[in-house]
C-alpha cells in the first residue's frame, strides 16, 4: 500500500525533485516516519503482549514446577495423588460439561424459534437474552438464592427441605449465564443458513421434521460445536457462581482461590491452574483449528433471517418456550432490585431503603466507586491498545504480525483465576511492581478482556475498504492525514463499542481481580459476594442494583452520544 | 469528533491522582484485620474520633483470619501491611515463628493481664471471645427441633442438614474449634466426632461469621458461631437463642502486632497504642460486653474467664506444623 501510494503523491507535490529512473521508492519524510512509527508500535505492543499475557502464565507455570532443588513435578504427584483433588477436577469437569450441553440445547431451540419461525415476540426474547451479558456473572446465582435458598421465596411457600446450593445451583446458574452468549452464536450460524435450501427440501417432498434435521441442523452443525467448545470453556472457568451457590461443591477455579488466598499454598494454586488451562486451551485449539479463531461472531445484532411459516403443532411450543425463558430471565433480573428494597428477605417483607445506607461495612459504597474508575480506566487504555493493535495487524502488517495476533487471542483460553494469580505472581517483584496499585487491576481487565475488543476491530477494519483510504491518498491526503480523518472517524461507532466492552467488563468481573485489590481499595463485584457470603443478600442486591444501573446507564447513555446503533454489544 | 473528545475529557476525571506507579514510602498507615465488618465499623468510628490525623492517612483491608494472615506471609518481601489488629492469638504465634513480626510494647499494654500477651511481646491480647450455638427459635419452631445443649448433641440425626460451620482453612473460629475438639476429645475421638458431625452439616463457609449470621436470618436453624455476634444479633431482635455447650466451650482472644518491615513504622505504634487504650476497650466494648482485656475498664455481662472453658494450649494450637497437620487433615476428609 504504502509502496504503491508513494509514487503519486510525490509526484503531484514535487515533481521536479522525482528522478525519473525510480519514482515509486521516493518515500516522503513524513511516509518514512510512519513506517518507522509503525514498526516501533508493532514491537512496542508485542512487548506488552509478552508483558501482560505471556509472562504471567510462564510464572504460573514455572511455580508449579519450582521444587526446592530446581525444576520438579512433585506438585503434580501430589495433585494426581490426592483423592479430593481428584475429584474436584472430576466434579467442575461434570460441571461443565452437563452446564455446556443443557446451555447448547436451550440456546439451538431460541435462537431457531427466533430466526426461522415467525412466532410473536422474538425481539423480547432477543432483548432479554442480552441481559446476562452486561451484568455481573453471579447475580444470577444470587437470583436463585433469593428464589431457591434456605431462605427463597419458592423454599420458604413449599416448606421445601431442600435448597438449591451445590451441583443442581452451579448448573442451574451457568445454565442462564451463558445462555446468551450460545445463543447469539447460534442465531448468527443459522440466520446464515440460505432458505431457499429448506425450501428445496421441501419441494422435493420432505417433511418439516425432515427438513430440520437433515437440512438446517446440518448446516448447523460447526456452528453448533464451536458454541458448544465456547460455552464449555466459560463454564469451566466460572469462579462467580459456583462460589454463591456451589455450597460444599467444590469447582479447580474456587479451589485455586482457597488455596492461594486462603493458605497462600502459591504451588498448589498453581499446579491446579495448569490443570484447569488444559481442558480449556483443548477446547480452544480445537475450535480454533475447527472453525478458525475468528468464529466468535463479536457483534451481538441478533441475526434476522427470512423467517418461515411454521405448522401450529411446532409454532407453539416453541412460542412458550422461548417466551418462558425470556420471561425467567426478566424475572431473574427484576428479582436483584426486589431484593434491595426487602427489609428482610425471607424474614420482614416489608419494604425498605435500609439497605442502600450500606451500614453492614465501613467500606460503605466506595466499593462502587473504585469500580467505576477501573472500568473507566480499563475502558480508555483498552481501546485505544486494542484499536492499535487490530490496526496494526490488519493494516500494516509488519513481522511479527502473527505472533501478535495469537498472543491478542490467547487469553480466550485463560481462566480468570489464573490470571489473577498470574499477576500476583508476576508483578509483586521489581521490575514491573504493580501490587497494591490500581494499574494491576487495569492491565488485568484490559488484557484478559483483550481477544474480543482486538476482533472487533480487525472487523471494523475489514469493512472499511482500503479504496477509500487510496483515494484519501491519491488526492493528496498522506498516510498519516488518512489514518487520522479518514480510517479513525469510520472506527469511531467500534471505538466506542470496545469501551463499553472494557467499561461493563472492569464493573463486573469478579475472578481474576479477586486476588489483586489491595488495602482500602475494594470492588463493587468482590464486595457483592462478600455482602453474601456475610449474611447480608439485601445489601448485596443493592450493590448489584447499582452495579446493573451504571452498567445500564453507560450503554444508554454511549448510544445517545455517539448515535444509537454505532455502540454495540461485544461479546464473546 | 468533538463530542467524543468531550467525553475523552470527561473519562480523564477518573485517572487516579497518583501518578505511575505509586511509590511505596509515604506516609500512611495500612492495617490488615480480622474483625467483622459490623463491628469494626463501630471501632474505625471511635479511633476516627480520637486521633483524626492518623485515621485520614490510614486504610484497612478486612478478610478472615486464614487469608488475611496468608497475605501477611505472601507479602513478606514487601510487607504492604504495617499493623495486624484482632487476629486470634494462635495465628499471631505462628507469623510470630515465621518472623513476621516486630515485638512492640504498646503504651498502657501493663494493664493487660500476663496471659493475654506473648511474653516477647510480639503480640498483646485487647478482645475475648466464645464460640456457642447460634439457634434460631423461628426455624427450630416450623422444624419440630428441640434446641441442642452440648456438642454430643448435634451428632443426634435430626440435626441433618440444619447445622453450618465454618471452614478451618479460612476462618480463625472454626480452626479454634477444631485445636479445642482436640483438646477436649484427644486427636483421634476429635476426627470421629468431625466425622460423625459432618453429616448433619448443610453448608461449610469461608468466614467465621457467616454461620451466626445465617441462623440470625433463618438461613439454617443451628449455626456454630461466635457467642457475642449471636448476642448483638438477639439484642437487634434476630428470634435467636445462644446455647453454651455444656461439655465445654471453646474460647480465645484477639490480639495486635507490629508487621516486621512495616513501611510506617512510627504511624504503626501509634495506632497500637490506641488500640489497647481506654477509649479502645469501650469501643470492643459495645459489641463484645465483659469480651475485653482490660480489667481497669468497666463492664457488664458474663465474665468469660468464669464459664465452663476448654482448656487449650495457645502455643500449641498456634504452632504452624501443628495446624498446618489438622488443616490439611480436615481438608482431604471433608472438603468437598
Amino acid at each position: 500500500m504504502d509502496e504503491a501510494s508513494g509514487a503519486p503523491r510525490s509526484s503531484l507535490t514535487s515533481p521536479s525533485a522525482v528522478p525519473a529512473s525510480r519514482p515509486s521508492l521516493q518515500r516522503s519524510p513524513l511516509q518514512q516516519t510512519w513506517l518507522q512509527l509503525t514498526a516501533a508500535v508493532a514491537v512496542a505492543i508485542l512487548l506488552l503482549l509478552l508483558a501482560f499475557v505471556v509472562w504471567p502464565v510462564l510464572r504460573v507455570l514455572a511455580t508449579s514446577l519450582a521444587g526446592p532443588e530446581g525444576l520438579t513435578l512433585a506438585h503434580y504427584a501430589e495433585f494426581f495423588s490426592s483423592w479430593r483433588l481428584v475429584r474436584i477436577l472430576v466434579q467442575s469437569l461434570l460441571v461443565a460439561v452437563v452446564s455446556t450441553v443443557i446451555t447448547v440445547a436451550v440456546a439451538l431451540v431460541l435462537a431457531y424459534a427466533v430466526t426461522r419461525t415467525d412466532i410473536p415476540g422474538k425481539r423480547f426474547v432477543s432483548l432479554m437474552s442480552l441481559l446476562p451479558l452486561i451484568s455481573p456473572p453471579f447475580l444470577v446465582s444470587l437470583a436463585f438464592i433469593l428464589l431457591l435458598g434456605r431462605n427463597g421465596v419458592i423454599t420458604q411457600a413449599l416448606h421445601l427441605d431442600w435448597s438449591i446450593y451445590g451441583f443442581t445451583g452451579i448448573v442451574v446458574s451457568q445454565v442462564f449465564t451463558f445462555l446468551p452468549q450460545a445463543y447469539l452464536l447460534l442465531a448468527n450460524v443459522l440466520g446464515n443458513i440460505d432458505v431457499s435450501l429448506e425450501e428445496a427440501a421441501e419441494n422435493l417432498g420432505a417433511g418439516p421434521l425432515t427438513t430440520l434435521r437433515r437440512v438446517t441442523l446440518s448446516l448447523a452443525r460447526p456452528g453448533l460445536a464451536s458454541a458448544a467448545l465456547i460455552v464449555f470453556i466459560l463454564c469451566m472457568t466460572d469462579f462467580g457462581n459456583p462460589i454463591l451457590i456451589g455450597g460444599r461443591y467444590n469447582v479447580l477455579a474456587t479451589e485455586i482461590y482457597a488455596q492461594v488466598i486462603g493458605m497462600s499454598n502459591f504451588a498448589a494454586g498453581a499446579t491446579m491452574s495448569v490443570v484447569l488451562i488444559v481442558p480449556c486451551l483443548v477446547a480452544y485449539l480445537v475450535n480454533a483449528s475447527w472453525v478458525g479463531t475468528r468464529s466468535y461472531v463479536t457483534v451481538s445484532a441478533g441475526a434476522r433471517a427470512a423467517a418461515r411459516p411454521m405448522p401450529p403443532a411446532l409454532r407453539w411450543p416453541l412460542f412458550v418456550l422461548s417466551g418462558g425463558v425470556g420471561l425467567f430471565i426478566a424475572v431473574i433480573y427484576a428479582l436483584i432490585p426486589l431484593g434491595s428494597v426487602v427489609r428482610h428477605w425471607g424474614g420482614d417483607w416489608s419494604l425498605s431503603l435500609d439497605h442502600y445506607a450500606f451500614a453492614s461495612s465501613a467500606e460503605g459504597a466506595w466499593p462502587i466507586w473504585n469500580s467505576v474508575r477501573l472500568a473507566a480506566l480499563a475502558g480508555t487504555i483498552g481501546t485505544v491498545v486494542a484499536l492499535v493493535t487490530a490496526y496494526v495487524v490488519e493494516r500494516t502488517r509488519p513481522p511479527g504480525r502473527r505472533a501478535i495476533e495469537a498472543l491478542s487471542l490467547l487469553p480466550v483460553a485463560l481462566p480468570g483465576t489464573v490470571i489473577g494469580l498470574g499477576y500476583i505472581l508476576a508483578f509483586n517483584v521489581p521490575p514491573l511492581l504493580l501490587t497494591g496499585t490500581i494499574w494491576i487491576l487495569v492491565t488485568s481487565v484490559v488484557f484478559w478482556k483483550f481477544p474480543v475488543a482486538v476482533l472487533a476491530g480487525i472487523n471494523a477494519l475489514k469493512q472499511i475498504d482500503p479504496a477509500i483510504e487510496e483515494a484519501a491518498i491519491s488526492l493528496g491526503a498522506g498516510t498519516v492525514r488518512t489514518f487520522a480523518r479518514v480510517v479513525l472517524p469510520l472506527l469511531t461507532g467500534t471505538a466506542f463499542s470496545i469501551f463499553v466492552y472494557f467499561f461493563i467488563n472492569g464493573m463486573v468481573t469478579v475472578s481474576a481481580v479477586i486476588f489483586l485489590i489491595y488495602p482500602g481499595f475494594n470492588l463493587g463485584s468482590v464486595a457483592i459476594l462478600n455482602q453474601v457470603e456475610n449474611g447480608y443478600p439485601g445489601v448485596a442486591c443493592a450493590l448489584g442494583t447499582i452495579i446493573l444501573a451504571i452498567v445500564i446507564g453507560s450503554v444508554l447513555l454511549l448510544r445517545a452520544l455517539v448515535g444509537g446503533d454505532r455502540v454495540a454489544v461485544l461479546k464473546l | 469528533m468533538r463530542r467524543s473528545l468531550r467525553l475523552v475529557l470527561a473519562l480523564a476525571l477518573f485517572a487516579p491522582a497518583t501518578p505511575w506507579p505509586v511509590g511505596a514510602a509515604e506516609d500512611k498507615l495500612v492495617i490488615y484485620t480480622a474483625y467483622e465488618e459490623n463491628e469494626l465499623k463501630t471501632f474505625w468510628e471511635q479511633f476516627t474520633k480520637d486521633l483524626p490525623d492518623l485515621a485520614a492517612k490510614a486504610a484497612y483491608i478486612r478478610g478472615s483470619t486464614g487469608p488475611t494472615m496468608a497475605r501477611v506471609e505472601a507479602e513478606k518481601a514487601n510487607p504492604q501491611a504495617d499493623v495486624i489488629w484482632g487476629v486470634f492469638n494462635d495465628y499471631l504465634t505462628g507469623a510470630a515463628a515465621k518472623g513476621l513480626l516486630d515485638a512492640y510494647a504498646a503504651k498502657e499494654s501493663q494493664a493487660i493481664p500476663a496471659r493475654f500477651k506473648h511474653p516477647e511481646n510480639l503480640w498483646q491480647g485487647v478482645t475475648l471471645l466464645t464460640v456457642a450455638f447460634a439457634v434460631n427459635q423461628k426455624k427450630m419452631a416450623e422444624l419440630r427441633l428441640p434446641p441442642p445443649h452440648s456438642w454430643a448433641d448435634l451428632l443426634d440425626p435430626k440435626y441433618k442438614g440444619h447445622i453450618v460451620m465454618s471452614n478451618p482453612s479460612t476462618s480463625g473460629t472454626a480452626y479454634l474449634l477444631l485445636a479445642s475438639h482436640a483438646a477436649r476429645l484427644g486427636e483421634d475421638k476429635m476426627w470421629q466426632y468431625y466425622e460423625t458431625l459432618d453429616r448433619n452439616l448443610s453448608q461449610v463457609t469461608k468466614s467465621g461469621g457467616a454461620p451466626g449470621r445465617m441462623a440470625a436470618s433463618g438461613e439454617t436453624p443451628i449455626g456454630i458461631a461466635l457467642a457475642y455476634e449471636v448476642e448483638v444479633a438477639k439484642k437487634q431482635g434476630a428470634p435467636i437463642d445462644v446455647i453454651y455447650p455444656t461439655d465445654g466451650i471453646a474460647w480465645t482472644f484477639e490480639s495486635n502486632a507490629l508487621v516486621r518491615g512495616a513501611k510506617n513504622p512510627a504511624n504503626a505504634r501509634r495506632f497500637l497504642d490506641w488500640a489497647v487504650s481506654k477509649s479502645a476497650m469501650t469501643a470492643y466494648a459495645a459489641w463484645r460486653g465483659a469480651g475485653i482485656t482490660r480489667p481497669d475498664v468497666p463492664m457488664g455481662g458474663q465474665k468469660i474467664l468464669d464459664m465452663g472453658l476448654i482448656n487449650l494450649d495457645f502455643v500449641k494450637a498456634g504452632d504452624p506444623a501443628y495446624k498446618d497437620r489438622l488443616v490439611k487433615r480436615w481438608l482431604e476428609k471433608f472438603s468437598r
